[in-house]
């Protein structure tokens, strides 16, 4: 589903990422962790063309994201976002927010995208919402509108940029179960997140960052109680 | 006071001058505004420069050198005055001057709209496969517009001060139609004082209005 070769990626001298080489098959759950400044978040943002890398090389969905003739904007259809501060358009109601990507981009009816906004928000558990403005919902729920808002283009993979770091702790449960049922839905996915509980009870892989290269990966359970390099020891120590 | 009932026609008729012209500068000079900030961010280099020149030109020199140079410089080696009519140029040329004015002012006030809009909106939009024109009109510029009501009110009530400065190029605004009338009845005192109540009737009308426009908006939050 994707494929990571050999990414570097450098803001100005700064580089972060430095040769980053892994495989994410479908239907995958793979869980990134490691400390701040380890470049996971901007790997994660790579791999929908937030960040144009370096050098290197990153097939999604076999489309060759790299390859600068590629159009970016139609493959981010396929590659849904969650970010750690929500970003819902303030602007528009919880249903609006929903529907203006299938609107616009993907040019369905109004009626359509509403019904299939309104599966959405059942699933998330947010149907009473509809009519609400962004401002007027808890954290939780306002990263629970932003998942349905990338599962109304049908993606088929989702990245998730520390989804519940932003959210005060009687919250996170809530994202997480919503993270959770769309995992056994098997949706392939990538999760940047410091929630070792969901890692392990869901993650099919973890992939340990660090210094802008992937230190160690395995399965959680491996990873977390044998972990075999050094710094992965020492970054689980501190946060296990 | 008697002067000014008798003369009132010929004030009012100036007064309703003041308020076209208001109209169309902002009306013309929005349209510019907008058009050049979004020159002004686009990725295409060379839109960015004739922006930003027409921006600095606009706003280092005085408008009321622009209203000279286009009504009156630009005639001596242009057949304008053919091509509008004697009579239509100078008003062509007094409502284009002051909205090119005006638009340089409002382009800087709605690139510093679009710009202050959260970074993350921007990224969201492009992460469900919005393209750079569909975010700017359907996410960027609504959250925009909101913060930049009030600098733009501002600007609007400058505009319509602004008109005052077509008298010396001729065209019988309120100014210009004071000034006639106290000529011929010497009535300094009471006409620039009704005069002065016009102007400001007119920008407190505008600001009312904003003021009003921007609690409606407060209702959809942000």
């Amino acid at each position: 589903m994707i494929s990571v070769e050999n990414l570097h990626k450098s803001f100005g001298r700064l580089e972060v990422l430095k040769g980053v080489t892994t495989h994410i098959d479908p239907q995958e759950v793979v869980v990134v962790i490691g400390p701040s400044g380890s470049g996971k978040s901007t790997f994660l943002r790579c791999l929908n063309g937030l960040e144009t890398v370096t050098s290197g090389r990153i097939v999604v969905d076999g489309v060759e994201l790299t390859d600068p003739k590629v159009n970016i904007t139609k493959l981010r259809q396929r590659v849904g976002m969650v970010f750690q501060r929500f970003n819902l358009f303030h602007h528009l109601t919880v249903l609006d927010n929903i529907t203006i990507g299938p609107r616009k981009v993907l040019k369905l009816s109004r009626e359509e995208s509403e019904s299939r906004a309104f599966t959405l928000l059942e699933k998330v558990g947010l149907r009473d919402k509809a009519n609400s403005y962004p401002d007027e919902l808890s954290g939780g729920q306002q990263q629970r509108v932003a998942i349905a808002r990338a599962l109304a283009m049908k993606p088929s993979v989702m990245l998730f940029d520390e989804p519940t770091s932003a959210l005060d702790p009687e919250m996170v449960g809530e994202v997480l179960q919503v993270m959770k049922d769309l995992a056994r839905e098997g949706m392939t996915m990538v999760v940047v997140t410091h929630e070792m509980g969901f890692a392990r009870e869901v993650g099919d892989r973890v992939l340990f960052m660090d210094g802008g290269v992937i230190v160690e990966e395995g399965k959680p359970q491996d990873l977390f109680s044998n972990p075999k390099e050094e710094r992965t020891q020492a970054f689980l120590s501190k946060i296990l | 006071m008697n002067h000014i009932w008798e003369q009132w026609p010929q004030i009012w008729a100036g007064f309703l001058s003041t308020v076209e012209f208001s109209v169309i500068a902002i009306l013309l000079g929005t349209v510019i505004g907008l058009i050049a900030a979004l020159m002004k961010l686009a990725r295409f280099a060379p839109a960015r420069w004739l922006s930003t020149v027409y921006v600095e030109l606009f706003r280092g020199t005085p408008l009321l050198v622009q209203l000279f140079f286009i009504a009156l410089g630009l005639p001596a080696v242009l057949p304008l005055n053919k091509w509008f009519g004697p009579q239509t140029y100078p008003l062509v040329a007094g409502a284009v001057g002051l909205a090119l004015n005006e638009g340089a002012y409002i382009t800087e006030i709605i690139r510093a709209g679009i710009l202050g809009v959260d970074r993350g909106q921007w990224e969201a939009a492009a992460s469900i496969g919005m393209s750079r024109g569909q975010t700017m009109r359907h996410i960027i510029l609504p959250q925009a517009f909101k913060r930049m009501i009030p600098p733009l009110v501002n600007q609007f009530a400058q505009t319509v001060k602004d008109t005052s400065l077509l008298a010396p190029i001729a065209i019988t605004e309120l100014v210009y139609s004071a000034q006639e009338v106290i000529s011929v009845y010497f009535n300094a005192f009471s006409m620039w004082l009704v005069v002065a109540l016009m102007y400001f009737v007119v920008i407190f009308l505008i600001t009312r209005f904003a003021a009003y426009l921007e609690r409606r908006l407060q209702i959809d939050k942000r």
